[in-house]
């Protein structure tokens, strides 16, 4: 059964390709609407503004959570509104990232 | 309910990759060809900075290797930071090749010193109109620019002293074929290598990298007033290095210029110090390496201006300062964003519609990490041995340094090579 932490796991599996750490963990995924009919809201941000990989990711995310069973439309909302702070970081992602 | 993406992301901002892709193999072979000239050649590496194969190797490291690099990026990078469209792909494309040509004319006559028949002026009119057209093209996108912050201030800037040393190297180039300028050619040589350094590669250096660091290192809890100040303090030196060459009287411009530079390096520490990545890649570690040169040439700078040497202590400090610029400033950062750059558009360019659907590699998994430290190491010993030789005026000690150079260039082309044939 489709439930927000599926769409949550699903989008572990879109990696930042230059930080090597999934959208999940570095805290880019702000809030996921799972809608009546299976259709999905996703509201993200990236690490910086005009930031060249914005594109690729968001795709990336809308496919990602796309190819879910019982999924029917996928609707991905990148805001700046709050601005991504290095707070949102897991601290897996944060061990990855060569805190100690 | 599946729409589009919204906003800035619905619009592919970026130019051709085969266009872009075009600057950064170009320059790549031009730095390999470079470093192989050089050590075969390393005997004309010492004695009057104006001599033919000197001009040479400096116009084909700021021509064909440095500029050559940041026109590439800025091409790819400024639609897609502004989220806006270039300006004209087409004006890209042939000025790139204007370019190529004007810069293989220009150093060939340097190499030759051929200042009879017209052909410098010529080929320095044609370099003049390439990087015109780089200029407006560049000029026209940043028109859309809605707020002004430290890295367009900078880009904005550097596009100005650019189009001013593109003059003055017309005018020299065309001196040097048919005569008119009053006074001496190496009074206005100055101003347009001063122009060049502080001006163009000074503030392409600083605001790209007031954008690209913290973004690579996740650094965003810094101030920036140190960012502007250097900003201030720089501009204030070229301004400087102007009056001086108009009056003839000392404005201790070279202070102001190195005041600025450490402000710059200030920032830096603030940025670096503020980063949530602590683990540094291959490309931030010629990039933190080129910031530890800058200092360096900036008090190699006020040395030369302010202090009383002899002659030929003077010539070698300039040769110095001259290589400290452009292999351990320019060049150091040109390789570390490179190793940033360059694996991004070609993974832009073959994964990037697969990302979410399977799995793709890292940037980092698209080069030889193993290698890139090697040649980080070549790099590291070759630059600094070069600087002692031709300290102490030693051709072997220049010889060892360039063949480390060299080898370090090839692996380097190698990296770049595996990156753009990544299947």
């Amino acid at each position: 059964m489709l439930t927000e932490q599926l769409i949550f796991t699903a989008l572990k599996h879109v990696i930042d390709p230059e930080i090597g750490i999934n959208i999940v963990d570095l805290g880019l995924v702000y809030d996921v609407k799972l809608l009546d009919g299976g259709d999905v809201s996703i509201k993200m941000t990236m690490t910086t503004s005009g930031c060249p990989l914005h594109e690729s990711i968001a795709r990336g995310a809308e496919d990602a959570v796309r190819q879910l069973e019982g999924v029917s439309g996928v609707k991905v909302d990148l805001v700046w509104d709050p601005p991504w702070t290095p707070d949102r970081i897991s601290d897996w992602a944060k061990k990855q990232l060569g805190w100690k | 309910m599946s729409t589009p993406f919204p906003g800035s992301i619905a619009t592919p901002f970026t130019p051709p990759f085969k266009v872009v892709r075009l600057y950064f193999i170009i320059a790549t072979i031009t730095f390999v060809f470079l470093n192989g000239l050089m050590l075969l050649r390393s005997g004309y590496i010492s004695g009057f900075h104006f001599q033919p194969k000197l001009l040479s190797f400096a116009h084909i490291a700021v021509l064909g290797w440095a500029t050559m690099i940041i026109m590439g990026a800025m091409t790819q990078l400024i639609p897609v930071i502004l989220e806006t469209s270039l300006f004209s792909v087409r004006m890209a494309k042939w000025g790139l090749w204007l370019y190529i040509i004007a810069v293989m004319t220009i150093t060939g006559h340097f190499w030759f010193f051929a200042t009879k028949g017209g052909g410098m002026a010529m080929a320095a009119g044609m370099l003049f109109v390439a990087v015109l057209l780089f200029v407006i093209n560049v000029g026209l996108t940043l028109r859309k620019v809605k707020s002004i912050n430290i890295t367009i201030a900078h880009i904005i800037a550097a596009i100005v002293y650019l189009s001013v040393v593109a003059t003055m190297g017309f005018l020299l180039g065309f001196n040097l074929s048919i005569p008119f300028m009053k006074g001496n050619h190496l009074h206005y040589l100055s101003l347009h290598a001063a122009l060049g350094f502080a001006g163009w590669f000074a503030m392409i250096i600083m605001g790209v990298s007031y954008k690209l660091l913290p973004m690579f290192t996740l650094s965003y809890t810094y101030k920036t007033w140190p960012g502007w100040a250097a900003f201030s303090f720089v501009n204030l030196g070229i301004l400087g290095i102007i009056v001086e060459f108009l009056t003839n009287r000392p404005f201790y411009s070279t202070v102001f210029i190195l005041i600025g530079l450490i402000m710059f390096s200030y920032q830096v520490i603030l940025i670096m110090k503020g980063r949530m990545r602590k683990t540094l890649d291959i490309g931030l570690r010629h990039a933190l390496l080129s910031y530890v040169y800058i200092p360096v040439a900036a008090i190699l700078g006020v040395v030369i201006s302010l202090s009383n040497m002899t002659p030929d202590m003077r010539q070698r400090i300039i040769l110095i300062y001259g290589f400290t610029v452009l292999f351990g400033c320019i060049t150091l950062l040109i390789i570390g964003m490179m190793y940033k750059v360059v694996p991004f558009l070609v993974w832009f360019h073959k994964y990037s519609d697969k990302v979410g659907k399977e799995k793709v590699p890292l940037l980092k998994d698209m080069f030889s990490e193993r290698i890139g430290s090697i040649q980080f190491w070549f790099i590291n010993i070759g630059v600094p041995n070069v600087m002692v030789g031709l300290y102490l005026e030693n051709q072997i000690i220049v010889g060892i340094g360039l063949t480390i150079m060299f080898i370090a260039s090839l692996l380097f082309g190698y990296n770049m090579f595996t990156v753009f044939t990544r299947k």
